[in-house]
């Protein structure tokens, strides 16, 4: 029994590894300890698993796979049938990025991003901003909202509709949420966006976002915020978190 | 409403995932070392080796965790196996308190983080030292040590030191290393789901600005780390990554009680720990483990802050 729990555990994360499906739930710098741990695990279980069906015939024929052979109230009293059903159960779990709803209960964590001085000069040299990432832009903002600097640089950034609860009609954040270890220290990254997107967009819906940076002004103060030429409507990516 | 009801719970999935993902590698490395330990570990010869003396032998245990660096998952079944082994209740206490930071991993990442205050690096080791060998001592003094495990672990080792000492195991290593291998996998897998159950949940239900909202002073700083820690259930090898996003609103004290605390005491941890400790034994663990470590806070933000 124990042995197939660790098959189907072992299947689950190797399934995960091979649709690419790995960074929904962990940091990328995780995937080759997985993938040695998840292959070695499946290979003892899958020969346990097999040493133990031959055993079995070898006592007792085809009779040992008969329903009669099986004590059920034995299985059912056994508490690994908790485990066995959760190693079914996770196949046919949703796959699904951390939602809206988790970037609002860590709001106070949002844009909570550090860095070195010299990462930070390092990004004030590049020029090609269209190739910033989220993360990098969410850097650069929090050094200085209202950098005059950066007004009219372009922009290309994808990521998830966060409104922050604020009255203004035509803001939201694209939003990523930045991941350490694993999606439980997620915490959310986002650059304000002004434009009409409540008839067009729903809240949590992943969106491509082009545009141009321009000083507007949110919650009575100047910041800097897209104006954008293109939203365009997307996928959820494979890997959907900042690393 | 329903809306929300169903990303809460797809929510608490994705996290409950998460968790158990990014363990399972981490409990398999640790049940290896487990399996070896067992198959080609002779206690008396090991016993032989290590000091007589029972305080350099518990410090000399303390930093046994620079050979093994993983997280707090991961030891827990080197830490049964110690029991196993012979080592007293209290000696596997300070192994388990120590080895996640007390591990070249753990130790890298927090220099690394912290590239700006090496202090915190240092202090995080040497803090987990003290208060792992400080534990482990006050649980020397149970006289029956054996009390401090639950009475299933317990009958699991007298009938493993008994095999050991009188009886030859006819199995052959091959079919041993499996069985020890499948059952202690099982058994922390099975725990870890759990604690990853209620870690999940209490993410899904408690907002984050609630444990944050009573950082008004060190010693309230000190106190939302610590629960923070609690819950979020980090592992210990790269939560000082994690750690550092709140170098600008909380001390360095603070944060330093996040970075000892977490690696000795989580939900998921407790849960696993929970087949091999009573819960009278657990309770002293956290209430010792916490108290130590919001001293730790304090005196770092008093020398450095």
């Amino acid at each position: 029994m124990n042995n197939i729990i660790i098959l189907l555990l072992s299947s689950y994360i190797l399934m995960l590894i091979s649709t690419g499906r790995l960074g929904m739930f962990i940091h990328t710098r995780f995937t080759w300890l997985s993938i040695i741990s998840a292959s070695a695990l499946f290979l003892f279980s899958f020969v346990s698993v097999a040493q133990s069906l031959v055993a079995m015939y070898e006592k007792k024929g085809w009779k040992a796979f008969s329903i009669k052979s099986f004590s059920v109230q034995k299985w059912v009293k056994n508490t690994d049938m908790v485990m066995l059903g959760l190693g079914i159960i996770i196949f046919l779990l949703p796959i699904r990025p951390l939602s809206v709803g988790i970037a609002q209960q860590r709001q106070s964590d949002f844009n909570n991003v550090q860095t070195t001085t010299e990462d930070l000069a390092s990004l004030y040299k590049r020029t090609n901003t269209a190739e910033f990432t989220l993360k990098e832009w969410a850097i650069l903002l929090n050094d200085n909202p209202a950098n005059e600097e950066l007004v009219g640089r372009k922009i290309s950034v994808s990521g998830f509709i966060f409104n922050d609860g604020s009255q203004k009609q035509d803001l939201f954040y694209i939003s990523r949420f930045r991941v350490v270890c694993c999606v439980v220290d997620a915490s959310p990254l986002g650059i304000p966006v002004e434009a009409q997107w409540r008839d067009r967009f729903s809240e949590n819906g992943w969106v491509l976002v082009k545009g141009t940076l321009q000083l507007i002004e949110i919650h009575g103060v100047n910041r800097l915020a897209i104006i954008p030429e293109e939203i365009q409507e997307i996928d959820v990516p494979n890997n959907p978190y900042i690393y | 409403m329903s809306n929300q009801l169903l990303a809460k719970a797809t929510d608490f999935i994705t996290l409950f995932l998460g968790l158990l993902v990014e363990a399972i590698p981490f409990i398999f490395i640790g049940v290896v070392v487990s399996v070896a330990i067992a198959l080609f570990v002779n206690s008396e010869k090991v016993f032989a080796l290590l000091p007589k003396n029972t305080y350099v032998r518990r410090f000399f245990l303390s930093i046994m965790g620079m050979f093994m660096p993983v997280c707090e998952c991961g030891n827990v079944p080197v830490v049964r196996r110690l029991v196993m082994k012979g080592f007293s209740v209290s000696e596997a206490i300070t192994f388990m308190l120590a080895a996640p930071v007390v591990n070249p991993v753990t130790f890298w990442t927090t220099w690394e983080a912290f590239s700006g205050s090496h202090e915190m690096a240092w202090a995080r080791l040497i803090a987990a030292v003290v208060i792992a060998n400080g534990v482990g001592i006050i649980f020397s003094f149970v006289t029956k040590q054996e009390t401090l495990l639950t009475k299933k672990f317990y009958a699991q080792v007298c009938e493993i030191r008994y095999n050991d000492h009188y009886y030859h195991n006819p199995q052959s290593k091959w079919e041993e290393a499996k069985s020890i291998f499948s059952s202690e996998f099982i058994q922390n897998t099975k725990m870890l789901a759990l604690g990853a159950i209620i870690a999940a949940a209490f993410q899904v239900i408690v907002p984050r600005e609630w444990v944050l909202a009573i950082s008004g002073n060190i010693l309230l700083s000190i106190v939302a780390m610590t629960i923070l820690a609690f819950v979020i259930s980090i592992c210990s090898n790269v939560d000082a990554f994690f750690a550092l996003s709140y170098a600008s609103s909380f001390p360095l004290g603070a944060l330093l009680s996040f970075l000892v605390f977490g690696p000795m005491i989580d939900i998921k941890l407790l849960m696993m720990l929970k087949n091999t400790f009573t819960i009278k034994t657990l309770g002293l663990i956290v209430v010792l483990v916490a108290l130590s470590s919001t001293v730790a806070g304090l005196t770092f933000h008093i020398l450095w802050q």
